[in-house]
């Protein structure tokens, strides 16, 4: 197939700049760890947890248009591709709640992640992951209970598409329910395989190149005479044409019009370009950037369509395997041609991310810093981790001699400071064999940290070892009686800290205070302090004017730039 | 609002008719009432306040007295003092301001112009009125110069105590009978006395005296603001009283008439009757008279004088290891400390309660209740109680478990030290690596973990 090129500099070019397999598992990790409940009449996600992950995404735009509409396309196709790929499950049915109610009703709609779903999905390399959401894309019917019929390109927009539909009416009868969607999307997406990545192409190329060599991709040469009902079908019945969407006067595009097949098979490649294609990076569009004037829905706008380089890699089948780096400045850098969620859920348990990943069309590239308390942390929870074997098979090579140390002295402080919650001290001067069963730790001869601090008291109490229970303050430790033999505080100290005088620190200043016979110096005087900047408190009803002693020299020169108007003695 | 704020507000927002008004009653110099700031400490002084003080009536005293116990209140407090536009007992049609108008008026010139009571206004939500917003309040430095307004005899005579009712109650545990329209239980259970289902104290004696009193007088809760019930009111008033100070009950009518605005009450004779025979006063006949005070507290403070060899209520039975408790006799702070420090027991045959010595029971005593006279008198005349006693006081103190604490190991020595810096007084070092804190230091222990790069492994009981 032999495409024009475009020069696009006069168009208006548009590329996703989402991640759609990033965004995936942002939603998958936020939904994981929140319990997100569905609205009760839209079931739609709620506005906060939408913003959420608007915020978790990284987009401005997302982050805005979730505050203010209480949702984005964008979130809520991720939503729906999790659902589709059967890693997240919800209700989509609703339930009808009386007899007046006009639509289903949600009941406590929780957005539950399906955990096997979600493991097997995460082991499959990253080529693979594209490829499964691709095929999902491809084969995707409508979740609407008689939605079928419209669910294709040309009655719904694309995501990230600006392109209108064609009217729906009769989309369920005709030819329309006979088109196998799939094959078509499939077919399209093998033609454009073909075409050189990194060029622009005329679209209307494409469709005259379609129109010549494969004019029944969409509709077969030989439709069905008639549909379910008897009624005769048109090869062209489902498509109507009009000057205004508003009105509704659309006609039916006659099956003999010449320029059927751009009218027709045009639109739908057009919208197709803007679909799957566009919202999985595989290409980029350009549109005329002029106003439309034709006959609705449009055509002829999206001029231009560029292949890029993810899509006929991912396409040849070969299967790359993401690249690491560890760098002796700790860094850890991840370059892989798709997004790699295993590896970078691994790395960013063990440090932080500290380059935002390209989201462009080249190769998925991360930069992470490895930090000691997130290793020691997951060396905590993974104790049988060996952080640096699991780097050097990541990487394939030995880690720089300096991270290697480094790495064993973090893995080493996840074993310095070990907090026992829920547990007891036992302190007693004697041996307690009793406590033997309950006893976690022996501290020192007459201490052991102990469990079930309740039972052992029992136990203690009916062995006649006369314990004794404190039951400590939050906020500090019981005082204990002075025949008690302890290493806590005994009742004498704490009064002797009582008993004892709160030393107080005051510190000291001198004003001077100045009262004025009259309202006319009052007011001079107080006018020039101000220019001067001198600080002063003044009360207008004693005119008395008050400032600390170390302003003295610019309360005297306030005086003495007064000298013409005013002799100013003090008492 | 605090007392202090609504002072602070008072005296900013004070007109210049009202603050020379407070000047003149109160007899402050210009200077003290120059400055607004400095004016709020000069009006809780005690300049001029017990001449100001001298002018009050008998009624706007008691009502002071009430007001300091009460705290902050509105206008509609003082309507049982100067009434309202309302007539008693009737439903009033006017609005807020239209009722208590006339109070506020009085108010102001009799109490707060004479510089005695503080009056602010607050900020409220929705749509209260002006009057509404008004607070008053009583400066607690005022209170000492507020007249005493209850008239009182002294006398040093011997009173009677009625403990009848109480005497009855505790016989309940040996099988006496129940007291009329009582519902609070007594029960022996697992050789412990539990009123109420609280071990017995001499406290909770007194609770069940002061509840059985209100029910016996039949009385509604008040649903007047600040208004006390005819019971609390009274046990209110004579707490007031010094030591020998008796009271005629009619001396009583003015004041309930005020502390218990709104509601209707008995006279005081048949209130302070009730309350004598459960025990809660005490009586003294003086020319076929009878006066009152409250009774001597249930935990006398010569309670520390050692017991008598032979004492009236108690007996150590021979061969038994216990002692007998007639509990027509024994005083209820003994009766307190046995259940503290004894197994109890109901002797089903001689219908006595018997007390044995319990290692447990004396193992949660503190070492003053273990050395307390009636403690000593057990172990001297019972062997096996002084034997047990010997043995708990060499092993008390001794075994301590220590709960409601975090406990942590720390094996780099660096970290300990830091971490001994920033908590001070809230760590213990138990051991070479480990130490002790209160939950509350758990948020400063987590700030020098993430400051020092370590992370702490959580371990719990499984």
């Amino acid at each position: 197939m032999e495409l024009q090129n475009l020069d696009p500099k006069k168009l208006r070019i548009f590329s996703c700049e989402r991640d759609i397999l990033r965004d995936l598992f942002t939603y998958l990790g936020y939904v994981r760890e929140h319990s997100v409940k569905r609205m009760t009449r839209t079931n739609e996600m709620p506005r906060a947890d939408s913003v959420r992950i608007a915020k978790l995404m990284g987009d401005a735009e997302l982050v805005k248009a979730a505050q203010e509409t209480g949702g984005t396309q964008w979130i809520d196709f991720i939503d729906e591709l999790a659902l589709r790929l059967k890693l997240v499950s919800y209700d989509t049915k609703g339930e009808y709640r009386g007899y007046t109610s006009s639509g289903p009703s949600f009941i406590e709609n929780y957005i539950t992640v399906n955990r096997t779903n979600f493991q097997k999905f995460l082991t499959l390399s990253p080529a693979a992951q594209e490829k499964q959401i691709l095929d999902t894309l491809i084969h995707a019917k409508s979740l609407q209970e008689y939605g079928d019929g419209s669910n294709n390109e040309f009655y719904e927009t694309s995501v990230l598409g600006e392109l209108d539909t064609f009217y729906q009416w009769g989309a369920a009868t005709g030819l329309m329910p006979t088109l196998k969607f799939p094959a078509i999307r499939q077919f399209l997406l093998d033609v454009l395989k073909n075409c050189p990545p990194g060029q622009w192409f005329s679209v209307e190329s494409l469709i005259a190149n379609l129109k010549a060599s494969q004019p029944y991709f969409l509709i077969p040469q030989n439709t069905p005479k008639a549909d379910k009902w008897g009624h005769a079908i048109a090869r062209y019945g489902n498509f109507y044409e009009g000057k205004d969407s508003w009105v509704h006067n659309e006609k039916p595009i006659p099956d003999a019009a010449p320029d059927g097949f751009e009218r027709v098979e045009g639109r739908y490649v057009e919208r197709f370009l803007e679909g799957i294609p566009l919202t999985m990076r595989f290409v980029d569009v350009a549109y005329n950037p002029a106003s439309y004037k034709g006959l609705l829905p449009m055509h002829g706008m999206l001029k231009a369509f560029r292949v890029n380089e993810r899509f006929p890699r991912l396409m040849s089948g070969k299967e790359s395997q993401p690249r690491l780096t560890v760098q002796p400045n700790f860094d850890v850098v991840i370059e892989s041609d798709f997004y790699p969620a295993k590896i970078i859920q691994q790395i960013t348990a063990l440090g932080e991310q500290v380059s935002s990943p390209n989201s462009g069309h080249s190769a998925y590239v991360g930069i992470f810093q490895l930090k000691k308390t997130l290793v020691a942390a997951e060396q905590i929870r993974q104790p049988k981790l060996d952080v640096i074997a699991l780097l050097e098979k990541l990487s394939g090579r030995e880690l720089p001699p300096n991270v290697k140390v480094e790495l064993e002295e973090w893995s080493g402080h996840a074993d310095q400071f070990t907090l026992y919650e829920g547990f007891a001290l036992l302190e007693s001067v004697d041996e307690v064999p009793e406590s033997d069963k309950y006893t976690v730790e022996h501290i020192a001869p007459t201490l052991r940290l102990v469990r079930a601090g309740e039972k052992l008291f029992s136990t203690l109490e009916a062995n006649t070892c006369v314990p004794l229970r404190i039951q400590h303050p939050t906020g500090g430790f019981a005082p204990l009686a002075e025949s008690t033999v302890s290493l806590f505080p005994k009742k004498s100290v704490e009064e002797k800290a009582h008993g004892k005088p709160k030393q107080v620190k005051v510190s000291r200043s001198v004003a001077v205070t100045v009262k004025f016979p009259d309202d006319e110096s009052f007011d001079s005087i107080r006018k020039t302090l101000a220019e001067m900047r001198c600080p002063f408190q003044s009360d207008i009803k004693t005119r008395v004017i008050s400032f600390d002693q170390q302003y003295q020299a610019k309360f005297d020169e306030a005086v003495q730039q007064l000298q013409d108007l005013f002799i100013i003695e003090t008492d | 609002m605090s007392i202090p704020n609504l002072l602070h507000n008072m005296c900013a927002d004070l007109s210049d008719a009202d603050l020379n008004a407070i000047r003149k009653a109160r007899g402050f110099s210009p200077s003290e009432t120059a400055s607004r700031t400095s004016f709020a400490s000069y009006f809780v002084s005690s300049i001029g306040l017990a001449e100001a003080m001298q002018n009050l009536s008998a009624e706007e005293v008691i009502t002071l007295h009430l007001l300091h116990q009460t705290g902050e209140v509105d206008i509609a407090f003082f309507e049982r003092l100067y009434r309202s536009a309302a007539q008693s007992g009737k439903h009033y049609y006017g609005t807020y301001t239209q009722q208590y108008k006339p109070t506020f008026d009085t108010v102001k010139k009799n109490l707060v112009r004479r510089g005695l009571v503080i009056m602010a206004e607050v900020k409220l939500s929705g749509d209260a009125v002006q009057l509404e917003r008004w607070r008053f309040a009583l400066p607690p430095e005022f209170v000492s110069y507020l007249s005493p307004f209850l008239p009182t005899i002294t006398s040093d005579e011997p009173s009677e105590i009625s403990d009848h009712t109480v005497r009855k109650k505790l016989l309940q545990l040996i099988g006496g009978s129940a007291l009329p329209n009582d519902r609070t239980s007594i029960q022996l259970k697992d050789g412990t006395i539990w009123l109420d289902d609280q071990p017995f104290s001499t406290t909770r004696l007194q609770e069940w005296q002061k509840r059985a009193w209100w029910s016996s007088l039949n009385t509604l809760k008040p649903a007047i603001p600040a208004s006390l019930s005819p019971t609390e009111a009274v046990i209110s008033l004579l707490a007031s009283l010094a030591p020998h100070e008796w009271v005629r009950p009619e001396s009583l009518d003015p004041a309930l008439k005020i502390y218990c605005y709104g509601s209707k009450f008995l006279p005081a004779e048949k209130i302070l009757h009730r309350g004598w025979e459960l025990g809660l006063f005490s009586r003294l006949k003086v020319d076929s008279v009878h006066l009152y005070r409250l009774a001597p507290e249930l935990t006398p403070t010569d309670s520390i004088s050692p017991l008598s060899a032979s004492v009236s209520w108690m007996e150590s039975i021979p061969k038994t290891d216990s002692v007998k408790i007639d509990l027509r006799l024994i005083p209820p702070h003994h009766l307190e400390l046995l259940n503290v420090l004894t197994h109890l027991t109901v002797d089903a045959v001689r219908n006595t309660l018997q007390a044995t010595p319990s290692t447990i029971k004396l193992g949660r005593a503190t070492p003053q209740q273990r050395n307390s006279p009636l403690s000593l008198w057990l172990a001297e005349h019972v062997p096996a109680f002084g034997k047990v006693l010997a043995d708990v006081n060499e092993k008390w103190g001794k075994t301590i478990l220590h709960e409601n604490l975090f406990i942590a190991r720390v094996r780099d020595l660096n970290l300990r030290v830091q971490l001994e810096r920033g908590l001070g007084g809230n760590l213990i070092v138990l051991s070479e690596h480990f130490i002790a804190f209160p939950s509350e230091s758990r948020s400063g222990i987590e700030k020098v973990l993430k400051k020092t790069g370590f992370v702490a492994k959580i371990v719990k009981p499984s």
